[in-house]
Parts: structure tokens; C-alpha cells; sequence
């Protein structure tokens, strides 16, 4: 029954000048805007808002949709060209699309981002119709315990996701998480660590501390380099990778959108966490780990999967609970609020057409995202041709107004710049920079619901285990971290024993 | 066995100094905070300060074993002194770069955002180019336009177009 | 559907592309420039809907463009302190609530009520109880009788210590003659959610964030702390009704920085009224659950004095009021 008014409706949609239009306008902005540091998917909608008012609520939908799908693609075009994150979702896509950049790979990161990412969305979109009652049976289990045991999951993870020594980097992730706690107490609006210091009362925000670690980090470096000669730059190469190429990849992408869509569901998780562990879960499984970090496609397609994926999912919330999944579905909530639509157990109870509407809108907006993307490749690659002098002042000049955009705040900008030099520092004290992001995104997660948990149970740590849930993926996460332990031990056994036969 | 970080003792040691020294200086900012802090905790609650302290607790152990393992794995590295000042020397560009952008905030409030970027950025230019490819007064140019464009970019898209409440 | 709506699409994206392009020609006459409301919270909140709401008609009265800046972090303070320490020029004004009274007296570096300059006050937002309809339980007696039974029977939820949810739960359980479980939420969504997933029975939200839940009967509103129903809940009884006198709310105002001169504040207030007045606003507001009481800046003051009365006392005695702010 759904099926059939999704069709009509897609039909609908697809065969009205005005509505494509639309469609088109929207994705040609929220690329834009998503692609400049600093403004956030969240913002780009929040924006582009007031612009809506004087539409119908279905068009108004339609355009929404379409600037929330293409500014989270978006986002990613200046994390590779850049190594400048737009969006908290991209982080882990300068990983290793950045390097990519650097070997003149940019059109070609920029096609494997785009693809994935298209696939990845209609992934989450199939999976979001098809299992929309799984999911939200799914997503309604999750309280404080799960979320708790998820993050848990997600700091077990973080362990995989670097190259080095893994203590190192799991301290590097446990400094994250601290740093993640700085500011006002969720709970009990106790102040830590900000000694009355106005930028630590504000937190550490993801944008600014990420846009410092990777923006202004590798710039700071690179001036350390900066050497008579060092104007060469890498030429812009290909811009499209074979299909036979992004065919032999389907399992990565699979896996990054089975992730994103699953954590999307998860209120409140949000895309930075599905992306955080689609990467450090790929790393773990690949054949080569070790290449993760140096512009392995994989390190690029999997995060982008999730990335676009877990926006079917973070409808999951919206749509079976009335509740918004994150921020970004807020403002998405918000403005449906506006047209009079509270989205609500009531109305996609009354009215089964506007939820084909929201599903035809998503599907429209990937395959214009898709169109104009391919067009944008070619442009956006030329921001490599700017010779390296010219480039490095002017990332300097964004990481100031991205890192004060996402709050208006100018302390944010101090925040930024520490970051900068923390993230130059590490870098020569070879210490992994990847985790302390990972720790700042689940660190809040991880401490609110850890604690609110104890307040249920008044105490009694077994409230973990007596949940199933929680109690798998602490199972898991024990797994996960015996696993290596024991076959090293056993590899070790097995040695000595030959030595032994040997002698 | 190696030094766990690089195979380098010197940079084992450097971590070590840094993960212990956070640790400390953590825990006495922790305190301060705690004695601030007067409200109630809710029952159950291991309290506002129980995951931060055992963060900074575990970053201290893992300093103190890397500080051990970088002893049980010394091995005699050559100290040249001339490697450390080439170091300190190419660090000061990135030193500059870091206290212009300390600056700029400051900069932005008092003679407003465009300005301010522009000002930032024509010397930047001028210095980086005069590094790459030698100082010659035809450098000016491209310096002053690439200024006032990132100034006229700055204007026109963040602060007309967005409208951003950046300093004006 | 047809193409008029493309082309008045278009022609709005035109207008916002456009935004102040004519902000420079006229220096004298007040408004000349964008006018920037700003909102505290993140975007997609109850504060940023009236926040661009009440915008948008304010930029058809006062025909200048009008901007939104979600200043946020610190719980709210950041934001309090951007409007506070804006010039006070009249282009920077800010939506306001409870919230800002509670930082005032918890965080040294928060501007005081005395900062800020009330400039209109907008809507009441009374504090309710809601439980979940999985408990079976529909009446207020009934809850309270389960309470006095066992007080951990429901846990609720609300908001951190501070938040007007938080307050609402602390001058609720009292008037009911009840002790109440508290279970702190970041916020107002997340506490809807656990209280749809189960993990608390009760919440003590304002109306706007559970009001299509109640509408859908998955949550039960089970009074309303004000003195005359809830318009978008005509059925739903006050405290009053049912025996308890109970009346707490948030409110919602517009400030400025303090300091503006007489003459832009007064066609401030005016052209705030005009858009609060203005019919596009006034149904979108009551379709969100807003209790709207406009009036202006006299009364706005007279308003905010009440409410710092009200929430002093509450954060004094749950030992939230910072050393050097108790007074004396």
C-alpha cells in the first residue's frame, strides 16, 4: 500500500517542471553552502528556512530535503580539496581523501565520496521503507543503558582506527573524551575544568577543535616545511574512477550503510558517531590497515556510505516516534512545524501520502545530487591549481570564520587555533590525532548515559548486563578487545613451541 | 623490542612527559572545579567528576608505563645538536602563523572582519612568496589584490550573503 | 502545483541572495541596516522557531532584512552575553526565557537581568505533567495516589538543574504533596524521547514539545500549572481545577542590550508588537502549542521581576546560586 502512493507520489514529483526545479535549486545550494567550511548542514537549512515560508508545505518538504541530502555530500568536497570538514559528519572523510588530494587524486576522491555516498543514501532510503517497523522497534529500545554501551562500543573501536600503537591511541581517544566533558555538566549543570574561563565554560565544540586538529594542523605543518621550491603542486589527474573499480567495492559500501542506517536510527546518536565507527570498523576488517590514513579509497568510501546513509535512518525517530533522530532532523522538524506538519505518531497515522512525500523527496534529492555533483567535480578540483602560498592564508582565513560560524562564537577561534597547535604537536611526536576526534564525539554520549543509568538503578553497575541490548554490545566490545590479546598470546605460544621442536 | 612510539626513544619519552604532565595539571584544574561546585549530586550518580578523573588517571598510568618502556628500550641515540636548532628554526613560520591568528579575533573587533582579513592576509602572501621564490617588489601586486579579494570574498559571502554576525 | 510557485520561490531566493543590498544608502533613519534576533539555543528549537517566525514579520513591518544568529553553548549564557555586550543600536536583539534568569544567579560570567532591556514580552509557556499512557494511569489523583503509595512508582523526567523543566518539577511534587524521582535530560527533545521509549513515566515539559503526542493520546497531560486551560488542550483541567494551586511557567520575551536610546526603542517595540500581532504569526505560534500574551516593554520588566522572584528562592535552596552572586 505504501509502495504504491510512494510511487504515484515519486511520479508525481518527477514528472512536475516546477517541482524539478526545485529539486534543483536545492541540491545547487545546499552543495555550495555545504562545501564551505564552517557552515553545517544544520546551518545550511536553518538559512535557507525563512526562503520556504511563503511555499506549500509540499514543495517547501521537497526543498528542504533536497538542500539536507546535498549539503551532507557537500560538506565532504572541502574535506578532501581542504582537509577542512564543513559538516561534524565529514570528518573522517579528510582521512584519507585528503591524501588522495595530495597525490593528485582529488577528482577521483571526490567521484569514490559522491558515489558512495549516493549509494549509501538510497541504501539508508530501502532500508528505512522496507524495515521501517524493524527499525523503530530498534530505536525505541535504546535508552540510557544502550546509548551508554554503544558509545563504549565506539571507544573500543577507536582503538582500530589509526595506524601505531594502539595503548597510545586509545589514551589519545581517553583524552578526547575528557576534553569532550569540558564546559557545563549535562546533568547537573556543575562546571568542569573551565577554571571561569568563558571559551572553556562553552565546551569544545566538534567544528572549531576539528577544523583546527586537521585544517590548521596540516598548514602549521606545512609551513614548517615551507622551503625555497616548494610551489609544486599536484596535478589534478583523472576525475573518474572506473565503474569495474567502484563495482569491486560493493562490500564497503554495504557495510558503511548497514552501519550508518542502524546508528542513524539511534536518536540521538547521530551521523558523526555511525561515520566514526563505519571507519574504524572497515580498518579492522581490510587487508591492509596499514594503508588506511594514506588515501585508501576504502578509508573514503565507507564513512561517506554511512554518512549519507544515516540519514534514512535518523528519519526512523522522526517518523515512528515524532521525535527528531539530531540536530539536523530538528531544524527538518522545525521547519515542518512552521507549514503546521508536527510530525507525530498522529500524523503518519492520518496522512500514510506525506510519508511516501518525505521518501519520494529523499530519492529526488540523491539523484540530484548525484547530477549536480558530477558537474561540481570538475569545478571544484580547479581549487587545487591555487598555488600553495596563496592556499595556505587563505585556509587560515577559513578556519577562523568556520570555526566562529558554527556559533557565532569568537572564542571558538582561540579554540581553533589550540587545537591547530595541538594537532602540529602530535603530529611530530607521532601520536594519532584521528582518536582524540573520535573521543570528543563519544565521550558526551558515553558520560550522560552512563551516569543516567546509574541514577535508574541507584547505583548497581548491573544494570548493563541485565538489558539484552547493552548487554551484547558490552559482549562485543569485551570480544573486541580479548580477540587480539588472545591470538597474540597464541602466536606467541606457537612460537615458543617450535623453538622448542627446534631444539 | 622497540621504543613503542616510531621505534624512537626520544619521542617515547616526549609522549610519556606529555601524557604525565597532563595528568597532573588535569587533576588540579579537576580540583579546583570540584570545590567550586556546590549543587547535589542525584542518587546513583558517580557525580560530575567521576569519568573525567578516571581519564586523567589512565592517561597518567599509560605515561608512567610508556616513560618505562622507553627506559627498558633506550637505546643510545645520537644527540646532534644541529638537527634540534634546524628543527627550532623551521618551527618559526608556524609560530608566526599561530600568533597572527591569535591576533585576529582582536583584530576583528577593532577595525572589523574584512579588514582584518585583508590585513592578514596581503603580508601573508608577501612572506610565503618572498620564501618560495625570492623577494622581488613585483610581489606586491598579487599580494595586495589576493588581500583585497579574500577581503571582498569575506564581505560579500560570509557577511552579506550569510549574514553571519562576524565583527564589522 | 504549478509554475507561480517556482517563480515565488525563486523570486524569495532572489531576496534572500540579495540580503541587504541596500543597507548602506540610508544611514539616518532607523532601521537602515539588518536587524539580528538572536537565539540562545541551536537551531530547530521552540526559542529558534519563534525566533524566525516572529523575524519574518518583523522584516515586512519594519522593511529591513531581519537575520537570525543561533549563538549557543554554555547553557545559553554565550548567547546572553552576545546580546548583552552588543552595541546597543538596536540591530541586536535576542528571545529570551526562564533559562537566562537561572544563568544569571549559577554562572559569574552570565550577564545579570540588569543587562539586558525588556523590550516586548511575547507568550506564557506554563508548565504541565504529563505521563505516559502506557501506565494506565489518567487522572491526577490517581498519580498522586500511586506516588503517596511508593514515590519511586514514576520516574520523570526533565531537564539539568537550572532548565524550566527542572524548576517545573521542583514547585510541582510540592504542591501535589509528593516526593518526585528527577531524572535530568539535555534538553526538551531528549526528555520527549525517553519518555516515549519508557525509560521515564513522567515529564514535567511545557505544552509545545508534547503537544501532537498528546493530541495522538500516547501521552496523557495530566494538569496544567496556569490559571486558565491551555488553548491547543481545551480538555485538559488546570492544578487549580483539580484542588491544587499550582501556577508556574516560562516565558518568552524579546531584549535588547541596555542602552538603547529611547527613540529606536520605542519603534522597536512597536514594530515587535505589530509583527507578534500580525496573523501569519499568530497561527503558526498557536499551531505550536504557544500560549500568546503580548505586551510591551512595561510590562515585559514587570514580568521579569516577578519570575526572578519566583526562581531565586528554588536555586538557593537546591545550592545551584554561585558564591558571589547570593544576595545578601
Amino acid at each position: 500500500m505504501l509502495l504504491s502512493t510512494f510511487l504515484d507520489t515519486l511520479a508525481g514529483f518527477a514528472t512536475d517542471p516546477a517541482m524539478l526545479g526545485l529539486i534543483a535549486i536545492g541540491a545547487v545550494l545546499g552543495l555550495i553552502l555545504g562545501a564551505v567550511p564552517g557552515i553545517s548542514s544544520t546551518m545550511a537549512l536553518a538559512i535557507l528556512m525563512p526562503v520556504t515560508f511563503g511555499m506549500e508545505p509540499g514543495p517547501a518538504i521537497l526543498f528542504l530535503i533536497s538542500i539536507f541530502m546535498s549539503s551532507v555530500y557537500g560538506g565532504s568536497v572541502s574535506a578532501i580539496l581542504m582537509k577542512l570538514p564543513g559538516t561534524p559528519a565529514s570528518i573522517f572523510t579528510q582521512v584519507d581523501g585528503f591524501p588522495m588530494t595530495q597525490q593528485g587524486k582529488a577528482g577521483q576522491a571526490l567521484t569514490y565520496a559522491l558515489v558512495a555516498s549516493t549509494i549509501g543514501g538510497m541504501i539508508g532510503l530501502a532500508m528505512l521503507v522496507v524495515l521501517a517497523p524493524v527499525l523503530a522497534g530498534f530505536a525505541t529500545n535504546f535508552r540510557s543503558p544502550e546509548f551508554a554501551a554503544v558509545a563504549l562500543f565506539g571507544i573500543v573501536m577507536l582503538s582500530f582506527a589509526s595506524n601505531g600503537s594502539t595503548l597510545v591511541a586509545t589514551v589519545v581517544g581517553l583524552i578526547g573524551v575528557m576534553l569532550g566533558m569540558v564546559g557545563f555538566d549535562n546533568l547537573t549543570d556543575a562546571q568542569r575544568m573551565t577554571m571561569d574561563v568563558p571559551a572553556l565554560q562553552s565546551g569544545f565544540n566538534l567544528i572549531p577543535v576539528i577544523i583546527g586538529l586537521f585544517g590548521l594542523g596540516e598548514i602549521l605543518q606545512n609551513l614548517a616545511e615551507f622551503r625555497q621550491g616548494t610551489s609544486a603542486r599536484p596535478s589534478i589527474g583523472r576525475i573518474f574512477v572506473p565503474v569495474s573499480d567502484l563495482v569491486s567495492r560493493w562490500k564497503v559500501m554495504l557495510r558503511g550503510s548497514f552501519i550508518g542506517t542502524f546508528i542513524g536510527a539511534i536518536p540521538a546518536a547521530g551521523s558523526a558517531v555511525a561515520v566514526s565507527i563505519a571507519y574504524a570498523q572497515e580498518r579492522r576488517l581490510s587487508k591492509e590497515p596499514e594503508k588506511f590514513g594514506t588515501g585508501h579509497p576504502d578509508g573514503l568510501v565507507a564513512p561517506e556510505a554511512a554518512n549519507s546513509a544515516s540519514v534514512g535512518g535518523s528519519l526512523v525517530p522522526l517518523i515512528a516516534l515524532g521525535v527528531p533522530g539530531d540536530t539536523i532532523t530538528a531544524v527538518l522538524m522545525g521547519a515542518l512545524m512552521v507549514h503546521g506538519l508536527t510530525p507525530g505518531p498522529l500524523l503518519f497515522a492520518k496522512d500514510p501520502t506525506f510519508v511516501s512525500w518525505i521518501y519520494a523527496s529523499v530519492l529526488l534529492a540523491l539523484v540530484a545530487t548525484l547530477v549536480f555533483g558530477i558537474g561540481m567535480i570538475r569545478v571544484s578540483v580547479l581549487v587545487t591549481k591555487i598555488p600553495p602560498q596563496l592556499m595556505h592564508v587563505f585556509i587560515a582565513v577559513f578556519c577562523v570564520i568556520g570555526a566562529f560560524a558554527i556559533r557565532n562564537d569568537m572564542n571558538d577561534v582561540y579554540v581553533m587555533v589550540a587545537f591547530g597547535v595541538v594537532g602540529f604537536v602530535f603530529s611530530r611526536l607521532s601520536l594519532p590525532v584521528t582518536p582524540l576526534a573520535f573521543g570528543l564525539i563519544l565521550g558526551p554520549i558515553l558520560e550522560e548515559n552512563l551516569r543516567r543509568s546509574l541514577m535508574i538503578s541507584r547505583g548497581s553497575w548491573s544494570i548493563f548486563l541485565e538489558r539484552p541490548i547493552s548487554a551484547a554490545l558490552i559482549a562485543i566490545c569485551v570480544v573486541l578487545v580479548a580477540l587480539p590479546l588472545f591470538s597474540a598470546l597464541a602466536a606467541r605460544l606457537r612460537l615458543r613451541r617450535q623453538a622448542a621442536g627446534a631444539r | 623490542m622497540q621504543p613503542p612510539i616510531d621505534g624512537s626513544t626520544r619521542k617515547t619519552f616526549a609522549a610519556a612527559a606529555f601524557f604525565l604532565v597532563l595528568c597532573v595539571l588535569g587533576l588540579a584544574i579537576l580540583r579546583d572545579s570540584r570545590l567550586a561546585w556546590q549543587g547535589m549530586k542525584m542518587p546513583g550518580d558517580p557525580g560530575p567528576f567521576f569519568l573525567i578523573r578516571l581519564c586523567l588517571w589512565a592517561t597518567g598510568i599509560a605515561g608512567a608505563g610508556l616513560l618505562v618502556l622507553g627506559v627498558l628500550t633506550r637505546r643510545p641515540a645520537p644527540q646532534p645538536t644541529g638537527e634540534m636548532v634546524a628543527a627550532a628554526r623551521s618551527w618559526i613560520l608556524s609560530g608566526l602563523l599561530v600568533l597572527s591568528l591569535l591576533a585576529m579575533p582582536w583584530l576583528m573587533q577593532a577595525i572589523g572582519t574584512p579588514q582584518a582579513v585583508a590585513l592578514f592576509a596581503a603580508p601573508w602572501i608577501l612572506l610565503l612568496g618572498t620564501i618560495s621564490r625570492g623577494w622581488h617588489p613585483r610581489l606586491l601586486i598579487p599580494a595586495a589584490g589576493f588581500g583585497l579579494a579574500s577581503a571582498v570574498f569575506v564581505h560579500l559571502v560570509f557577511i552579506r550573503l550569510l549574514a553571519l554576525p562576524l565583527p564589522n | 502545483m504549478n509554475r507561480r510557485h517556482l517563480l515565488s520561490s525563486a523570486f524569495a531566493l532572489a531576496a534572500a541572495a540579495g540580503l541587504s543590498g541596500q543597507a548602506a544608502l540610508a544611514q539616518d533613519a532607523y532601521p537602515s541596516e539588518p536587524i539580528h534576533i538572536t537565539v540562545v539555543w541551536p537551531a530547530g528549537g521552540g526559542h529558534d522557531l519563534v525566533g524566525r517566525l516572529l523575524g519574518n514579520e518583523l522584516s515586512k513591518v519594519m522593511d529591513t532584512p531581519v537575520v537570525v544568529d543561533n549563538v549557543t553553548g554554555a547553557g545559553g549564557t554565550t548567547g546572553m552575553r552576545h546580546i548583552a555586550d552588543a552595541d546597543p543600536d538596536g540591530y541586536t536583539i535576542g528571545v529570551m526565557g526562564l533559562h537566562a534568569i537561572s544563568q544569571s544567579f549559577m554562572n559569574a560570567n552570565a550577564p545579570t537581568m540588569d543587562d539586558v532591556d525588556p523590550l516586548i514580552y511575547l507568550s506564557d509557556e506554563p508548565g504541565a505533567l504529563e505521563i505516559s499512557a502506557d501506565t494506565g494511569i489518567e487522572t491526577l489523583d490517581d498519580y498522586v495516589a500511586a506516588m503517596k503509595d511508593d514515590p519511586m512508582a514514576f520516574m520523570n523526567g526533565n531537564d539539568p538543574q537550572g532548565g524550566n523543566s527542572f524548576v517545573f518539577a521542583n514547585v510541582i511534587p510540592k504542591g501535589l504533596g509528593i516526593e518526585m524521582m528527577k531524572l535530568p535530560y539535555p534538553g526538551h527533545a531528549p526528555t520527549v524521547t525517553a519518555l516515549l521509549t519508557g525509560e521515564v513515566q513522567t515529564a514535567t515539559l511545557p505544552i509545545p514539545p508534547v503537544l501532537e503526542h498528546a493530541k495522538a493520546g500516547t501521552v496523557t497531560v495530566l494538569g496544567v500549572a496556569s490559571e486558565t486551560r491551555h488553548p491547543q488542550l481545551p480538555d485538559v483541567p488546570t492544578f487549580k481545577e483539580q484542588g491544587y494551586d499550582i501556577v508556574t511557567g516560562d516565558f518568552v520575551m524579546i531584549v535588547g542590550p541596555k542602552g538603547m536610546p529611547a527613540e529606536i526603542k520605542a519603534k522597536l517595540e512597536e514594530g515587535l508588537l505589530a509583527a507578534a500581532g500580525s496573523e501569519a504569526f499568530t497561527s503558526a505560534a498557536a499551531k505550536n502549542g504557544m500560549v500568546l500574551r503580548t505586551g510591551g516593554s512595561e510590562m515585559a520588566a514587570e514580568e521579569l521581576a516577578t519570575q526572578v522572584e519566583t526562581v531565586y528562592p528554588l536555586l538557593l535552596e537546591a545550592g545551584l546560586v554561585a558564591d558571589g552572586l547570593k544576595r545578601e
